[in-house]
């Protein structure tokens, strides 16, 4: 029985970087690793070195402290990195 | 005076602005680059209230001197392009990790001009971040865009998650000729 999108462990999605959005890259994740994490190890790839990155989704930021399925990431998804330091 | 020539600025945007302009026709936002004034427009959308209302907002950086001194970073009246200060302002939402958009009006970031206090803008909030030409060494804890795409980024996941504006916008005034009649 194939298994079906829920069951997913892992997940098959696209990152690009504000600075070049026609390069997309391809990441396998497990869905229980944090934003934080995955945008960590995605962002050297993009030329972003240091600072706090996250994912947003659709233009609205994913918090890092949260495993990818929990942030609402989902197989499939293409995912923008944005950086989310503090300000004020 | 400023203290780059213009075609120095302009060799430093050379490369930021064509992926600004990319990064904005990627995301299908309406945008502008005026070469002449050194300024960047974009049309960014966020929510108005809780009924699901869509709230526009106009942001504008001007980019002289850079990348000596960082960008200047304004949000406009988003029907007339004037800087009606917090009327124009998206009110900070719950961004995780802290939001840049300060309650007075200003995005407050490193890579933004205005947050710093010097004499020529007593009344921005940071005199800790030390002289303006040293706005990419800001602490590591505060926010981090070395790119111009990439501040535009962070100020539209800001919007995304604004929840309002941080003071309504004040009617027009009316056409000189109207009521004349």
């Amino acid at each position: 029985m194939a298994q079906g999108k829920q069951d997913k462990q892992t997940y098959e999605v696209e990152v690009f970087a504000p600075r070049n959005p026609d390069e997309r890259r391809p990441y396998s994740w497990s869905k229980h690793l944090t934003v934080g994490e995955a945008a960590a190890a995605a962002a050297p790839d993009f030329g972003i070195v240091g600072g706090q990155t996250t994912f947003a989704k659709e233009g609205a930021p994913l918090d890092r402290s949260k495993q990818l399925v929990a942030a609402g990431v989902r197989d499939g998804d293409v995912l923008e990195i944005v950086d989310a330091a503090g300000g004020v | 005076m400023g203290l780059l020539a213009r075609q120095v600025v302009l060799a430093h945007l050379k490369d930021e602005i064509a992926r600004a302009l990319r990064w904005a026709s990627h995301h299908h936002l309406e945008h502008t680059w005026n070469e002449d004034s050194l300024t960047f427009m974009v049309r960014l959308e966020g929510h108005a209230n809780d009924a699901g209302d869509r709230e526009a907002y106009l942001l504008t950086g001007i980019f002289d001197d850079y990348r000596v001194l960082p960008p200047t970073w304004r949000f406009l009246d988003p029907r007339t392009g004037e800087d009606t200060g917090n009327t124009g302002f998206p009110h900070p939402g719950s961004f995780p990790g802290g939001s840049v958009l300060h309650s007075n009006g200003v995005v407050c970031a490193a890579w933004n001009r205005l947050a710093f206090k010097t004499a020529e803008n007593p009344t921005g909030v940071h005199e800790d971040w030390g002289d303006l030409a040293g706005w990419e060494k800001v602490g590591s804890t505060y926010t981090q865009a070395r790119t111009i795409p990439d501040m535009l980024a962070r100020l539209r996941a800001e919007v995304a998650l604004s929840p309002h504006r941080l003071a309504p916008l004040q009617p027009l005034d009316p056409p000189a000729d109207e009521g004349a009649a």
